[in-house]
């Protein structure tokens, strides 16, 4: 008894740790959720073109943060950058120190509200993309003719820019022809300060749900393949700013802080002052309620599943020739044919059919059970109603 | 421990350091949130024990079902503080306590009574669960809670609904006296008194050597017998346990146990009581002292009721039997209040019954369900029908059973709750008319 209640005390939070054990394990099994991460299987994820770039010997590695970068990239490193969210341009001047000596700086540019120029000290404009589908069309080696990109995100405008500009995959073909630089892909080639960067408008292109479709693949593969050793930075809130928040408290506001402090500890007090019962609670054995009339209405819904007409209709008969005896001055058992010869006298109504309803047990369906029954009922509270 | 409501305006009240110092608010929160536990763990410690009091109950109140009674506790202080705080005298949920949180407020060394009314939904001795005592510190911000054990029950007896048929019955019960010289005289009939004859009398009854005597015509008049033998046997096996209507049979069967017994013993009957299943449950005997009166014996039959409750375990009729037969060798009128359950009563009462008709006159009173017979009137579907057959076939199988019991010279009062008294009281009115106790 003590056992079960114990158990009983227990169970519910012993599944509660179970179920959120459970959902912690499913929620860090899933690997990052962050978009273009290496690891990340999700549809917006990157782990098809990490994994392949792996297979084909280059060496990938996350990298977390921009800040995370070790101080100074040596040669024979490409670095992607999968947003240039948190980069402003101070965290902009900082990477790009770090990466000055790298093979190549690739950055992802997912949303025309991201401000890649300002960050990377570009003057690239970015705007909302209206086409469809978009063909190279460029002199950058690694986009070939006939190369398609079926989506894309952001068309990018470097035509004020002094850099060395190559843009590739202009909005419509000859676009570019009147000394306009835009397109989905900008190449701004190296020069003192940076390594050659490259600013992608099409991250869905290269995301697992899109990445083998038209020249996906292979552009991802010539853009980030190039060298030995590929660092994809996955930016974190923490690039922004020098002093980067570690925790809850340092996201809230300084001030409300202790006032949160003061409001749990209230929430503490009010759960412990509404939350003491006064005693325990009462509890006492009931009866057990059962029905007298219980097994009269199992016994009918026997009758009824087995569809057993004849039983039924045959204890009905038995009942009403028992009171329509009584009623005639027979004794109760008496034979059925001076029964019927009395009951027929009594009412008037033909012996054949006060017989037929008196002691023939057959009904063809439930329909003619039901009608004999009311027929009998009848014949037993006579023509009067 | 206890928190109290000033606590928490206490803790709220800190926002206004907080705000008000808004460099040092960190540590501004701490210190406050630490100077109200410092508080709250001050005020515990100087709150007097909820345990320094004595507490004690008045004895067990006795109610009828339905019935609103009051219980009080006595507290007094023994320690050397003024005790204020709150107190609950809690009760089982069936015992129907309301009101049952006081107000503490207890001097040292002082007495003080805390009453709590009580209206019982069900019969039999309902427990008091345990007194709570909260006790408030000095400081209003906590203090400390007991829940002290204090002894104590309400036994509920049985509501004797049918104690509304008590007058009328009696009445009926007077105009058999004088009246049983109908029948010839000898055993069955005692001789009374002598009075004038008034027209409607009958010529037999006539005295004609007191009448010789004096001027006018005498007829004698007789009462009914006298101190014959009730034995009331109440099952309290499972088969009383299913309920009719609200209640379950064997309260039904109590009702009319009861009505049969307060009319039995103004006729000057004696009245014993058994009561059980397997075993022998209760037992009332009401001629052992003569001296009790006809509404001392009615009590203890009430009494003896109050705590039985139907066990769901088949009724042992050869105890039950052995009981019977171990109270009187007298020829007596034994009324079994058991349902008339087909399977119950053939396996378990038919062969015990042989014993008890050779020396006694028995009759079996049973609480018959007006579901069944609401269930067998109405055929509006299909479903009704069949259950209408099915009611049938139950009503059938009981008047086997009747007339198999009526084979045996028992008679059969197959009655539903409300009828079942007053079937049962007419039924012995009509055996004392006829003499056949």
């Amino acid at each position: 008894m003590t056992r079960v209640r114990t158990l009983r005390r227990w169970a519910p939070w012993v599944l509660l740790a179970l179920a959120a054990a459970a959902l912690a394990a499913v929620l860090a099994g899933g690997g990052s959720g962050e978009p273009m991460g290496a690891d990340n299987p999700g549809r917006d994820g990157g782990r098809a073109l990490a994994r392949v770039l792996a297979a084909r010997g280059v060496d990938v590695q996350e990298v977390p943060g921009t800040a995370a970068l070790p101080d100074r990239v040596g040669p024979g490193t490409t670095v992607l950058v999968t947003h240039t969210s948190y980069l402003g341009p101070e965290s902009g001047e900082d990477l790009l120190r770090r990466v000055r000596d790298a093979d190549r700086l690739v950055v992802l540019v997912p949303g025309a509200e991201q401000d890649p120029g300002a960050a990377l000290g570009l003057d690239v404009t970015t705007t909302t993309p209206t086409g469809a589908r978009l063909l190279g069309a460029c002199p950058d080696p690694r986009v070939r003719d006939g190369d398609e990109v079926t989506v894309w995100d952001v068309q990018l405008d470097a035509a004020d820019a002094p850099e060395e500009v190559t843009a590739c995959f202009p909005p419509s073909p000859g676009f570019n022809a009147g000394g306009s630089r835009a397109g989905a892909l900008l190449t701004v080639a190296a020069d003192r300060d940076r390594p050659e960067t490259v600013l992608v408008g099409f991250p869905s292109a290269l995301s697992n749900d899109a990445v083998d479709e038209g020249a996906h693949a292979a552009l991802g593969l010539r853009l980030l393949g190039g060298s030995d050793r590929l660092l994809w930075v996955v930016p974190q809130p923490g690039d922004a700013g020098t002093a980067a928040p570690q925790g809850l408290w340092d996201v809230l506001p300084p001030s409300m802080t202790p006032a949160v402090i003061v409001l749990a500890a209230a929430a503490l007090v009010l759960a412990l002052w509404r939350g003491r019962r006064l005693g325990p609670v009462v509890v006492e054995p009931l009866p057990a309620v059962v029905h007298a009339a219980q097994t009269t209405r199992s016994r009918g819904r026997l009758y009824r599943e087995a569809r057993d007409r004849r039983h039924a209709l045959a204890a009905l008969q038995a009942g009403a020739r028992h009171r329509l005896a009584a009623r005639t001055g027979l004794p109760p058992r008496a034979d059925p044919d001076s029964l019927v010869r009395a009951v027929a006298a009594a009412t008037g109504r033909p012996a054949p059919e006060v017989r037929r309803l008196l002691t023939d047990p057959t009904a063809a369906d439930d329909a003619a059970l039901v009608t004999t029954a009311r027929e009998l009922r009848s014949l037993e509270e006579g023509p009067s109603r | 421990m206890i928190l109290r409501g000033p606590v928490l305006a206490l803790v709220l009240l800190g926002l206004v350091p907080v705000a008000a110092w808004p460099a040092s608010s960190r540590t501004v929160a701490f210190l406050w949130v630490l100077g109200v536990v410092v508080l709250v763990v001050a005020d515990v410690l100087l709150t007097p024990s909820p345990r320094s009091v004595t507490l004690s109950r008045s004895g067990v109140p006795q109610v009828r079902l339905d019935e609103p009674t009051t219980t009080t506790l006595t507290l007094t202080g023994t320690g050397s503080r003024h005790l204020r705080g709150h107190l609950r005298d809690a009760w089982v949920p069936s015992a129907g306590a309301a009101g049952e949180r006081h107000v503490l407020d207890l001097p040292a060394g002082e007495r003080r009574r805390v009453t709590t009314t009580l209206r019982p939904t069900r019969r039999g001795d309902r427990p008091a669960a345990g007194v709570t005592l909260r006790v408030h510190g000095p400081l209003g911000l906590a203090g400390r809670q007991a829940t002290i054990a204090v002894p104590g029950a309400v036994r509920v007896l049985p509501p004797f609904r049918s104690r509304r048929h008590l007058s009328s019955k009696l009445e009926q019960l007077r105009q058999l006296d004088g009246r049983a010289a109908v029948r010839t005289r000898g055993q069955g009939t005692e001789f009374d008194s002598l009075r004038d004859y008034v027209e409607g009398d009958d010529v037999r009854a006539i005295d004609w050597r007191a009448t010789a005597r004096r001027q006018h015509v005498v007829v004698r008049t007789w009462q009914p017998e006298r101190d014959r033998r009730l034995i009331l046997v109440l099952d309290t096996s499972r088969t009383s346990a299913a309920r009719v209507g609200d209640e379950p049979r064997l309260d039904a069967a109590m009702d009319a146990a009861l009505l049969l017994a307060a009319v039995a013993s103004h006729a000057g009957d004696r009245v014993d009581l058994l009561a059980g299943d397997r075993l022998v449950r209760a037992r009332v005997g009401s001629g052992a002292s003569t001296g009790t009166t006809r509404s001392a014996v009615l009590h203890r039959l009430v009494t003896a009721m109050a705590p039985l409750e139907p066990v769901l375990v088949e009724a042992d009729w050869t105890t039950l039997a052995g009981a019977v037969t171990a109270l009187t060798r007298r020829r007596s009128l034994v009324v079994l209040l058991t349902p008339l359950e087909p399977a119950a009563v053939e396996s378990g009462l038919l062969p015990v019954l042989p014993s008890l008709t050779a020396h006694h006159r028995v009759v079996v009173a049973s609480v018959a369900d007006p579901a069944v017979a609401a269930l067998r009137a109405d055929l509006s579907s299909l479903e009704a029908v069949y259950d209408a057959a099915a009611a049938e076939r139950t009503e059938a199988l009981r008047r086997r059973t009747a007339a198999g019991l009526g084979a045996l010279g028992v008679t059969v009062v197959d009655e539903p709750p409300e009828r079942l008294p007053v079937a049962l009281v007419d039924h012995y009115l009509a055996l004392k008319a006829r003499g056949l106790l």
